[in-house]
């Protein structure tokens, strides 16, 4: 017989952030997105920052993923990562200026320097709360 | 005379104390609430994360990462989790007498060094010549991931380069404010799978990507920095429940000699007003007789 939903569990340090089943994900893999249906062959993989978009029917939740990995069975996903929100949990104005500031050091660093790196990736993550937050209110984004 | 305005001054004192112990009771319940909230939150993702490292290691039956090596051992490291302030009852004492008897048991030879945190247990191995040689005392009031990731890379660092062959974490375990149990845990060499945990693997053809390798090495980090966290957050409810607890005794204490005092207090009043109404009764029957 044939599964028609798995069950997903989204982990983070501080919290069970999301439990439910599922029908389809997508999620930020290292090497691009990744679909997960039901009876998935068992594995397991690299998150990278990244949206993840959780299909139960019609249904369509988004989530902000940061670093983290997956690791998949038949009938079940369970996601650990470092922060893991829902739209309604993003601090808009946070994500903003994490972002600002994250620009701000590019422009100023060299692009071999380790604190780059990190200004790169806390960049990554302030777009990808953006992403799922202007989804969520969708008057922010015409404003823009 | 002179006592009774003695007591007097000691029941307002007492008062006074009984007012501090009570607004601490108030913070500690408060604190302690969250803490609590915390560390229940943080345990899936913890065991979450060791089975996924269980699940590996069974799959790849990769033991060569090195971390997971084990070595003879010479130099150990602990990691001790005591807190920055007192008045927490036995708290610190206890997890220090803990790391104490630990420490006694170790075979003659071993070159111990200690990372703490908390002020309480750095001052104590300090005046005993202990190497302490990190020390994150006067953190800020929250433990927090980005510091428990800190100390995550210096002994992971320690481990690789060979400068420590076993890292212990000494911690107290929090189940309620009253039943606190101090802990050692061995972090290093990370050794996942024990008797009581083995699972069995799900069968069928795993694929690991990028790479198992890959994979482990950065589950490992994240085993370390996870398991570093909870010991934090343990310790920080540990030591919010044994403030709690230690003040509400004082509350109850204060009260209780209050009482006393206070008992006491009107005893003296009433022997003194005694003893003026019979002078009184003295000088009008001498005064009747006249």
């Amino acid at each position: 017989m044939e599964r028609r939903t798995f069950h997903l569990e989204v982990v983070t340090p501080q919290k069970i952030e999301y439990s439910a089943d599922v029908t389809m994900i997508i999620a930020p893999a290292y090497d691009g997105y990744l679909g997960i249906l039901p009876s998935h062959l068992p594995m397991v993989t690299k998150l990278t920052t990244g949206v993840l978009r959780i299909f139960n029917g019609e249904q369509e939740v988004k989530m902000a993923v940061s670093e983290g990995f997956m690791e998949v069975t038949p009938e079940k996903v369970i996601i650990l990562a470092e922060a893991a929100e829902l739209p309604e949990e993003i601090d808009i104005p946070r994500a903003l200026a994490a972002k600002r500031r994250a620009e701000e050091q590019l422009a100023a660093l060299a692009a071999w320097d380790a604190r780059a790196v990190r200004a790169q990736a806390s960049l990554q993550r302030a777009l990808t709360r953006l992403k799922v937050a202007a989804h969520h209110q969708p008057g922010e984004k015409s404003e823009e | 005379m002179e006592n009774i305005l003695g007591i007097k001054r000691r029941i307002k004192s007492v008062k006074e104390i009984r007012h501090i112990t009570g607004a601490m009771k108030m913070v500690a319940t408060t604190k302690l609430r969250k803490a609590q909230e915390r560390v229940e939150s943080s345990r899936p993702f913890a065991r979450k994360i060791n089975e996924m490292l269980i699940d590996i290691s069974q799959l790849a039956g990769l033991h060569l990462h090195p971390l997971m090596e084990c070595r003879d051992v010479r130099r150990i490291c602990l990691v001790l989790f005591t807190s920055d302030q007192g008045l927490s009852g036995a708290y610190n004492a206890n997890v220090i007498r803990h790391a104490r008897s630990f420490l006694n048991q170790l075979p003659p030879g071993r070159e111990v060094s200690i990372l703490t945190v908390g002020r309480k247990g750095r001052d104590y191995f300090q005046r005993r010549n202990y190497r302490i040689s990190w020390d994150f005392s006067g953190r800020s009031q929250l433990p927090t991931f980005a510091l428990s990731a800190q100390i995550a890379g210096i002994i992971a660092e320690q481990y690789r380069t060979q400068e420590c062959d076993e890292v212990y974490l000494i911690y107290t375990r929090f189940y309620s404010p009253h039943h606190l149990e101090p802990r050692t845990f061995r972090l290093l060499p990370v050794l996942p799978v024990t008797e009581e945990q083995v699972r069995p693997a799900i069968r069928g053809s795993w694929s690991f990507e990028p790479s198992p390798e890959a994979i482990v090495e950065h589950l490992i980090q994240r085993y370390i920095e996870t398991e570093i966290y909870r010991a934090f957050l343990e310790a920080d409810a540990s030591e919010k429940g044994a403030r709690l607890a230690a003040m509400t005794t004082a509350s109850d204490n204060a009260d209780e000699l209050i009482t006393k005092l206070i008992h006491r207090f009107n005893h003296y009043r009433q022997s003194i007003i005694t003893n003026q109404l019979t002078e009184l009764m003295g000088g009008v029957e001498s005064l009747v007789k006249k």
